[in-house]
């Protein structure tokens, strides 16, 4: 579950960096915003699959 | 000075309080006594919140100042009381230490020091690792993710159901279920003698 949802959030990320390398100016802000969204989403994620794998 | 002693000259008089108080120097008694008895109360007036000493000394000479540059002024341009420029003058200078004052009571900026907090990656700081994995090992990843990023990161329902693939309506399920879980589970005091948490215990 966990692993499923941080593969999701690293290619939302990936499809989001991309997006806001050709975006235009004004809509940068809000692209950065979700950018780092699913960044944390990720981190967090990454933390709980390091976290359990500690524990296991 | 002004009337010749007729009217009470709140500068002098305050000035000569402050100083048998020891909270200015006797010298500001003599600057106090040179101002316009129909200022002279503003000297009270812009004395809150400052501190004895110094800032009351600067005070005194702020008013003898202001009155000095409000009459120059007066005598160029015309018909403005001289109260309400001295005041509008004092009032300013007056700020102007209290924002001093306050930069130099405030803490220094460092981002360096936040950023080692942050850690160089923007990942999660040690505190969040720790406090994150509290609340995963309790509620799941689930309902762990969905409190977490509502009442910590404090994401709209909108955002975290972008991440989560989920409804807002889901989210929010998730969040009370979750907030529920952890409440039950944490030794939380009771609100009041009758609290939900004695009376459970």
């Amino acid at each position: 579950m966990v692993a499923v949802e941080v593969e999701r959030a690293a290619e939302r990320l990936v499809a989001l960096a991309d997006a806001l390398v050709t975006a235009p100016p004004e809509a940068r802000p809000a692209l950065r915003e979700r950018l780092y969204r699913w960044q944390r989403v990720l981190a967090l994620g990454a933390r709980r699959l390091a976290h359990a794998a500690e524990s296991g | 000075m002004s009337d010749g002693g007729a009217r009470l000259d709140w500068a002098v008089w305050q000035a000569g309080f402050w100083a048998r108080a020891g909270k200015v120097h006797p010298t500001s008694v003599a600057v106090a006594a040179l101002v316009d008895a129909t200022v002279s109360d503003l000297l009270y007036w812009s004395s809150f919140d400052l501190d004895p000493s110094v800032e009351l000394d600067d005070l005194v000479q702020m008013l003898a100042l202001a009155q000095l540059e409000a009459q120059a002024a007066r005598g160029a341009a015309g018909d403005t009381p001289l109260r309400a420029e001295v005041q509008r003058r004092l009032r300013r200078a007056a700020w102007q230490v209290r924002l001093a004052r306050g930069q130099h009571h405030r803490a220094a900026w460092d981002p360096n020091r936040m950023q080692s907090l942050v850690g160089p990656d923007g990942g999660l700081a040690t505190a969040e690792d720790l406090t994150w994995d509290d609340v995963v090992r309790k509620l799941g990843w689930r309902l762990g993710l969905a409190v977490w990023l509502t009442t910590v990161e404090g994401w709209t329902l909108e955002e975290v159901a972008e991440v989560t693939a989920l409804t807002k309506q889901q989210v929010w399920r998730r969040q009370r279920q979750g907030l529920a879980r952890l409440r039950a589970d944490l030794p939380l005091r009771p609100r009041s003698p009758e609290g939900e948490e004695e009376r459970r215990g």
